[in-house]
């Protein structure tokens, strides 16, 4: 028998011969070194190939399944658009600027007045009473502000 | 790939429970597949991602009884050409050389010195450079062929070409292969004496 060609020998090692052919190479493997040679080389090629392939073998990044869950993801409705950053952060900014601005505006607004007819009551109320006497009726306007400091 | 990403529309939840289970089961295959092919991270990524919309699109069409990993390659497959092409403007196919059928070599032995096993210890990282330097539609073939181990039939079905084409770049691939590490086997040897 003629020595088969590389090609076929790889075709051999493959099992990709017909049934003739393969019996052919394979009887002529065992008798030939030289194209035992070649056959053996060819698959410690491939050994060396898978083996090198194997140690770059790496798992599934999780990015991939993160970014096409992603990408099917429903549409979100209304409601839930509000909660996202590109929206959510504007709307909180300017809930942050009217509360500061709005609440010195309504305290300015509502700051209790100094009345000065609470002075002048109740300065006519003690222009009534004489200091130090005990039998001295305290008017009603000063018996609530007197009612603490009674005199033993 | 840094292809646009295009809008979708809504999976259905059916779709969406076939792509979790699709990459639960296959999710590791196809990304080791794709980054063989494209020896690179960020394309292989790109790459899986694309091809599990794609599967989920097309979940339909998958014909049950037939190997769904062979499907997915074969999309992967597919993405990556158009990706060349789209990279290249013009992709140009390998016309294969050998599809006759082959014959026997000869009276002449191939002389051929067996590699010694200290060598083989080192050409772990020539083999991986040479894999590189291969062309995409011959390292796609390599892959298929000798790391997934599908037959020329199969391959052909996934690439979407001739067995005679697959044959023949293979033995290109494998003779480039050879070639490289023959090279650096001979240094090896030649610092070594």
């Amino acid at each position: 028998m003629l020595h088969p060609s590389r090609t076929e020998i790889i075709d051999y090692d493959r099992r990709e011969l017909s049934s003739e052919r393969d019996a052919l190479v394979h009887a002529h493997l065992l008798e030939c070194a030289s194209c035992a040679t070649v056959h053996e080389n060819e698959t410690l090629l491939i050994s060396v190939l898978r083996t090198r392939l194997s140690t770059e073998e790496r798992e599934l990044p999780s990015s991939i399944l993160l970014a096409l869950r992603e990408r099917i993801a429903p549409p979100l409705a209304w409601w839930q658009k509000l909660t996202q950053p590109i929206i959510a952060i504007p709307v909180a900014a300017a809930c942050a600027l009217a509360l500061f601005f709005g609440s010195g505006y309504l305290h300015s607004v509502q700051r209790p007045q100094l009345d000065a007819a609470d002075f002048l009551q109740d300065h006519n109320a003690l222009t009534h009473t004489t200091p130090f006497q005990s039998d001295t009726a305290v008017p009603a306007e000063l018996a609530s502000d007197t009612s603490g400091d009674a005199q033993p | 790939m840094g292809a646009p990403r295009k809008p979708l529309e809504p999976a259905t939840p059916e779709q969406r429970a076939f792509l979790e289970r699709a990459i639960e089961e296959h999710g590791k295959a196809t990304y080791n597949f794709a980054y063989r092919l494209t020896r690179n991270e960020q394309d292989a990524r790109d790459l899986t991602q694309e091809a599990f919309i794609r599967v989920m699109r097309a979940w339909h069409s998958f014909v049950p009884g037939t190997s769904f990993i062979s499907w997915i390659y074969r999309i992967v497959t597919n993405l990556h050409r158009d990706e060349l092409r789209r990279r290249k403007g013009r992709y140009e196919e390998e016309i294969p050389e050998d599809n006759a059928p082959q014959e026997f070599g000869g009276e002449r032995p191939l002389a051929e010195e067996p590699i010694e096993r200290y060598v083989e210890e080192q050409l772990s990282e020539p083999v991986a450079r040479a894999l590189d330097a291969l062309s995409p539609d011959q390292r796609n073939v390599l892959v298929l062929a000798d790391i997934e181990d599908y037959s020329y039939q199969e391959i052909a079905e996934i690439v979407g070409c001739s067995i005679g084409t697959v044959r023949s770049r293979l033995h290109r691939a494998r003779h480039q292969l050879r070639a490289h590490v023959e090279r650096i086997r001979h240094q090896i040897e030649s610092r070594n004496n």
